[in-house]
């Protein structure tokens, strides 16, 4: 029997006992095209992972197929223990998708209000008012989709997936149409959604956004996991620059444990040092590297 | 079934909202103005002496035209209303965000089916008693059995539209329309040939109808509906009309109704399945 989707005990227990995510050996085939090759993926309770990767790596498959919109050919996902698409996984989930359209009569209130009881949400008025001052669209509760802008669309959409207060945010490209000012509050957003405790997986093009705000990156390049970890185990050595008398030198491939022994030498050698600096890869460097490794 | 219920509600505001609906209220007040013009015309000339009604074989055929008209307007509408229901809401993305809620997709198909149904069903049979009102008032007759005309009319109307929402599991919007409407055609073609086989005498074209009738049993329901509109008058007029224009009365019985119930559960239960192994 479904359990209770605010029973306390329950979700206490899954807590404990289940990831918010679990995807293991993921398998989805359309028609002769592999779009995932067995993906395992998992994403714990106030974790938040950004899902990186070229233009039909699998990304968008693998967040429907966790919210039940699309069957996997083969494997196995999870919600907090609940299979993907099991009403119980779905009292769990929140859900905004890359391309979304709400109808163009309703007002900013309505939706939610329409999403509440699909959800069986009993927040009421006081979660709308909440839920839509969180996306800064207070102002516009009485207003038609109609007449929002792409932006207030997709802060609706955030909005709408928040209703019902689901423990695990899956979240496809939720900042493409927004502009700087609410890229930054969208990562406010997704920084207090993490220190509830809710998992956030974060399906985004913007590597900035991702490096900003996410700990863990899962890059997924033609349906396979092909690096995942958290931002500073990716963050590769790139070498050390030293800035000595001649101007500054780098000394590839060094890492940041050989650096005594580096200054050490430069010092024996005579050299003046007047700084040091172990040089990182950026998120967007890891990713260009593993994208065009696996491309070749 | 609280999520039935919640989608029922949404999709029958969305129904009452869209153009077309508004579009197809105007044209039918147009219709039926025509049509009470029409009426008054045939009654005025026709009439022998002052106070005299006319012949009921002419109200019948004009109140058959009325029915095929309302038949029409009633198939349009029901196909308007579920022509995007699954395919097509999804290419839009008004469906994704709707369905990863706690409801089974059943539930999703029968709210939004029951919507276009009730919208459909209600529409066809306010126009149908308009058009008995009209009669009665301009050429002073009314069928005996105008209820279950109205029933089977309006039951034609609500397996159009479980066929049109299992297309569109398939099919996007357009396609799906097209689609229907197609079969609607056949329907008509059908009926158009069983008249033709009944006036020959040709059973080959007798059986063709008769096919064709058991594919779209709402053209067999139509048909039906046409006969319960002259069932009782008696002698020569009972015999001899047949009105149309596509697809002569019948006198089904139960037949029709059983075969519907079948036809349509079966179609519901296949779009149920379908929708349930679709990949959205």
């Amino acid at each position: 029997m479904a359990a209770p989707p605010n029973d306390p005990t329950v979700r206490a227990s899954e807590h404990i006992s289940a990831s918010a995510l679990s995807v293991r050996g993921l398998v989805k085939r359309f028609g002769k095209t592999d779009a995932l090759g067995g993906v395992d993926i998992e994403v714990q309770p106030g974790q938040l992972v950004g899902l990186l990767g070229p233009n039909g790596a699998g990304k968008s498959t693998l967040t429907k197929i966790a919210c039940g919109l699309v069957r996997p050919s083969g494997g196995k996902v999870e919600i907090f223990g609940a299979g993907a698409g099991s009403r119980q996984a779905c009292r769990a989930i929140g859900y905004l998708a890359e391309l979304f359209r709400y109808p163009s009569w309703l007002t900013a209130d309505e939706v939610l209000k329409l999403h509440q009881r699909l959800a069986g949400s009993s927040g009421g008025t006081e979660e709308r008012e909440r839920l839509l001052g969180r996306v800064g669209l207070s102002a516009a509760v009485g207003k038609r989709v109609g007449a929002m802008s792409k932006g207030m669309q997709q802060r609706l959409g955030v909005a709408q997936a928040l209703v019902g207060s689901p423990r695990l945010l899956l979240l496809d490209e939720p900042t493409s149409a927004l502009d700087p000012g609410g890229r930054r509050d969208m990562r406010v957003l997704l920084e207090e959604l993490r220190s509830e405790g809710v998992a956030v997986l974060l399906n985004s093009h913007l590597l900035s956004e991702v490096e900003l705000v996410c700990d863990h990156v899962v890059i997924v390049d033609r349906g396979r996991v092909v690096e995942a970890g958290r931002l500073e185990e990716l963050a590769r050595s790139r070498g050390v620059e030293v800035e000595l008398d001649g101007g500054v030198r780098l000394f590839e491939g060094m890492s940041r444990d050989e650096v005594p022994g580096l200054v050490e030498r430069l010092v024996a050698e005579g050299e003046q040092i007047y700084g040091v600096n172990v040089r990182a890869a950026t998120l967007e460097e890891v990713y260009l590297d593993v994208v065009a490794e696996d491309g070749e | 079934m609280r999520g039935t219920w919640v989608v029922f509600n949404y999709a029958l505001r969305e129904s009452l909202r869209r153009r077309v609906f508004h579009a197809g209220l105007v044209l039918t007040v147009v219709f039926l103005s025509l049509y009470a013009l029409g009426c008054s015309f045939v009654h005025v000339p026709q009439a022998p002496f002052a106070g005299a009604k006319v012949d009921v074989s002419v109200a019948a055929l004009i109140l058959g035209l009325a029915v095929f008209a309302t038949y029409f307007f009633g198939v349009s509408l029901a196909i308007f209303l579920t022509i995007s229901a699954v395919r097509g809401d999804a290419e839009q993305g008004v469906l994704q965000s709707l369905i990863v809620r706690p409801l089974a997709r059943w539930q999703f198909l029968l709210g939004r089916l029951l919507a276009a149904g009730a919208v459909a069903v209600v529409y066809v049979a306010v126009v149908f008693s308009a058009s008995l009102a009209i009669t009665d008032v301009t050429l002073g007759w009314t069928p005996q059995h105008a209820l279950a005309a109205g029933v089977e009319i309006s039951a034609a109307i609500a397996v159009v539209a479980v066929v049109s929402m299992l297309s569109s599991v398939y099919l996007s919007g357009v396609a799906n329309g097209i689609g229907v409407f197609m079969l609607f055609g056949a329907g008509l073609f059908g009926g158009l040939l069983g008249e033709i086989g009944d006036a020959v005498n040709s059973p080959n074209l007798e059986h063709t109808a008769t096919v064709i009738r058991y594919a779209t049993p709402f053209e067999w329901l139509y048909q039906s509906s046409l006969g319960r509109l002259i069932e009782g008058e008696g002698g020569f007029t009972e015999a001899a009309l047949r009105l149309g224009p596509f697809g002569g009365s019948l006198r089904s019985g139960a037949a029709v109704w059983l075969w519907s119930a079948v036809y349509a559960l079966a179609v519901a239960s296949v779009t149920v399945l379908a929708f349930a192994r679709r990949d959205l």
